[in-house]
């Protein structure tokens, strides 16, 4: 019999105020665990099992026992007699860039201009720009506007756009083949229910949601939990939405995110460098998980995204996001009825 | 500047060249097809090199990444005129191409070079050799071409087969097939007839694990993989299981090990690789082998080493140390 326990460096527990997670980065998933267990993998980390066993008087072998033998069936640890062998994975989080993702707004009294952004943010070379169009545009101005990204720094694009009956499965997959930075497409207000297409790495939605202003963001759901190294490392440090992100509104202001009221400057008025240099601009991004209130105690707090847009208590700006149903102290989803 | 000679959409030299950017150094990103499908040339005497009519002061790169470099088969030049020319005359221009890729590099011979195309694609059965004299466990090794002394070895121990070359070599319709590991169970080896093509063959070792290693310049960044906990991956990790994708995780070597494979890096002469290690049943770390111009991003984002942010900042550190040759 091997005498350690040992998690895999990969899945990591995060203490919340009444439950905690192992958040597995590799498969993106997590397991809720009882705090007991999380002080065993974090405080007795490095003790044999029989240690262990002593640090709770022998009293719970067997139910330690069959906690360690879950995490083994659930591929989350192993036995071992070299623990040492396994170190944690390193938290740092780091970037070669500046901006490493922007979201452009536009409604149909939009005035700003994607040719005069686009060469603004690939000299900054920002990797992702999401577009996203609170109504339909047409397919001509679309592809117009997707021209404008050959010979750009950017890796990919992401576009939301309202339906209409032209947006048809394959005139998208057309779009998709055409435009190898296009990654996803999301169609808007559709009549009928959800579709998800995949396309090889690449994929196409369909929702009747109606992504009709930019207050459709911010929601706060298990749905949008991601467990990533990527994701979690850089929640560690910053923020899990704002970070290193720069936002257009539909009238073509300058913000850290378009559902902010904080706006840095317009577009036709000042340069998206500029802005990004800005120490005032980068403030947020800082803010991360551990300064949020309620957030600080929750289990979920670095698989999840923050929002500072909509804020529970508009006076507080550390304060939850609205839209968190979530209460870490009762470990209860708010619209969940309690058993 | 930084001379970076890779290929066409080779992610790893992107996410390295990144990393200079952001440190503002500045690059110069070659791939050796240039000179079958632009118009570029070099000068031995006095040394120079120009491409697409621009002239590049090579006197300004004092480092060199060799990653990897477009195959001949890839170049514009080969797709066009594979049909029109004999077999034997796309086969000597495969030739000329491939000895111009090395001969390139002498004129960045007083250089610094991580990696070097000459000594990019070592031989296995060398390395295993040499891996031995550096006091490294190793499989025991046979190349057999009969029924009759495979049936013999087999007594002895179970076995596997693998390539003596790189295990990659076909795409056919969109597919890539390669030369996987597989073992030689007795049923097999009553299949094959009594004599066949000369293959590698190798003791099977009772994995506990497996580990791949990337090595730049004495630093080690281990990754244990843990390919025994589904049946599909035992044999081979690259038969990847993507439902439920085999665990990979940091690894601490032991210093007594780090200090065989500091020596077998040495003796080959590399500054930077990828070497695979099986941790026996046994306990024993068998060395496989190591592969000079390896993929890392599977040790990278895993074990969150970032390893272009470290390659850059090493490639940054030669450029600017680097003695500047007389000229």
């Amino acid at each position: 019999m091997k005498n350690y326990f040992v998690l895999f460096a990969c899945c990591i527990p995060v203490k919340g105020h009444s439950r905690s997670t192992i958040c597995d980065l590799q498969r993106n998933t997590f397991e809720l665990i009882p705090n007991i267990l999380y002080e065993i993998l974090t405080e007795h980390a490095h003790q044999s099992m029989q240690e262990i066993f002593a640090v709770y008087d022998n009293q719970y072998n067997e139910e330690i026992q069959e906690y360690m033998e879950f995490l083994v069936s659930k591929e989350y640890g192993f036995y071992s007699n070299s623990p040492l062998h396994f170190p944690k994975i390193s938290l740092d989080w780091q970037t070669p860039f500046s901006i490493t993702n922007a979201l452009i707004d536009f409604d149909e009294q939009s005035t700003h201009q994607l040719s005069t952004i686009v060469p603004q943010l690939s000299a900054l070379y920002c990797p992702t720009i999401e577009l996203r169009f609170f109504y339909t545009p047409t397919l001509t101005a679309l592809t117009e506007n997707l021209e404008l990204f050959e010979d750009t720094a950017f890796r990919c694009i992401q576009l939301i756009i309202g339906y209409h009956h032209d947006f048809s499965a394959e005139r998208l997959v057309k779009l998709l083949q055409k435009y190898p930075r296009l990654q996803n497409i999301t169609v808007h207000s559709t009549p009928v229910s959800s579709i998800n297409l995949k396309i090889r790495s690449k994929g196409i939605v369909f929702t009747n949601q109606k992504i009709t202003s930019e207050a459709c963001c911010g929601n706060i759901s298990p749905y949008y939990f991601t467990a990533n190294i990527s994701t979690f490392t850089e929640a560690q440090h910053f923020n899990s939405c704002l970070n290193r992100k720069i936002g257009i509104d539909k009238r073509g202001y300058i913000k850290n995110c378009p559902s902010m009221n904080k706006n840095f400057g317009h577009i036709d008025d000042i340069p998206l460098k500029q802005v990004v240099e800005n120490v005032h601009f980068q403030k947020l991004w800082k803010v991360n998980k551990d300064q949020v209130l309620d957030c600080q105690d929750c289990e979920f707090r670095y698989i999840c995204y923050d929002c500072r847009a909509y804020v529970a208590n508009p006076n507080n700006e550390l304060s939850k996001p609205a839209k968190c149903q979530y209460n870490p102290y009762e470990a209860r989803w708010e619209d969940q009825v309690t058993t | 500047m930084i001379l970076i000679l890779s290929m066409h959409g080779d992610l790893s030299t992107d996410l390295v060249i990144d990393w200079l950017r952001r440190y503002n150094h500045s690059f110069l990103r070659l791939d050796l097809t240039t000179f079958l499908d632009k118009s570029a040339t070099f000068s031995l005497f006095p040394p120079a090199l120009s491409i697409d009519e621009q002239a590049i002061d090579i006197h300004e790169i004092q480092a060199v990444w060799y990653r990897r470099t477009g195959a001949f088969s890839e170049s514009q030049y080969f797709k066009k005129h594979q049909e029109s020319l004999l077999p034997q005359t796309v086969r000597q221009l495969y030739l000329e191409y491939e000895t111009l890729t090395e001969g390139f590099a002498t004129l960045f011979h007083d250089r610094y070079w991580l990696n070097h195309p000459q000594k990019a694609s070592v031989n296995k059965l060398e390395v295993l050799n040499i891996a031995q004299q550096c006091d490294l466990p190793v499989p025991k090794t046979y190349v057999v071409n009969t029924q009759s002394q495979l049936a013999t070895l087999s007594k002895n121990h179970p076995l596997i087969c693998k390539s003596i070359y790189e295990p990659d070599f076909l795409d056919v319709a969109d597919k890539s097939y390669m030369m996987y590991t597989a073992e030689l169970t007795p049923e097999v080896i009553q299949s094959f007839p009594q004599r066949f093509y000369p293959s590698l063959v190798q003791q099977k070792i009772d994995k506990a694990y497996e580990l791949r290693i990337f090595y730049l310049e004495g630093q080690f960044y281990p990754m244990a993989i843990f390919s025994q906990q589904t049946t599909q991956t035992q044999l081979d990790f690259r038969q990847y299981n993507r439902n439920n994708p085999n665990r990979n995780v940091p690894y601490h070597l032991p210093q007594k090990l780090t200090a065989k494979l500091q020596l077998l890096m040495q003796r080959l002469d590399l500054n930077c690789g990828s070497i695979d290690i099986i941790k026996g049943m046994d306990d024993q770390y068998y060395f496989l082998e190591v592969n000079p111009v390896g993929q890392f991003g599977m040790t990278s984002k895993p074990c969150n080493y970032d390893l272009y942010q470290l390659i850059a900042q090493h490639l940054i550190t030669k450029d600017s140390l680097y003695e500047k040759a007389p000229y």
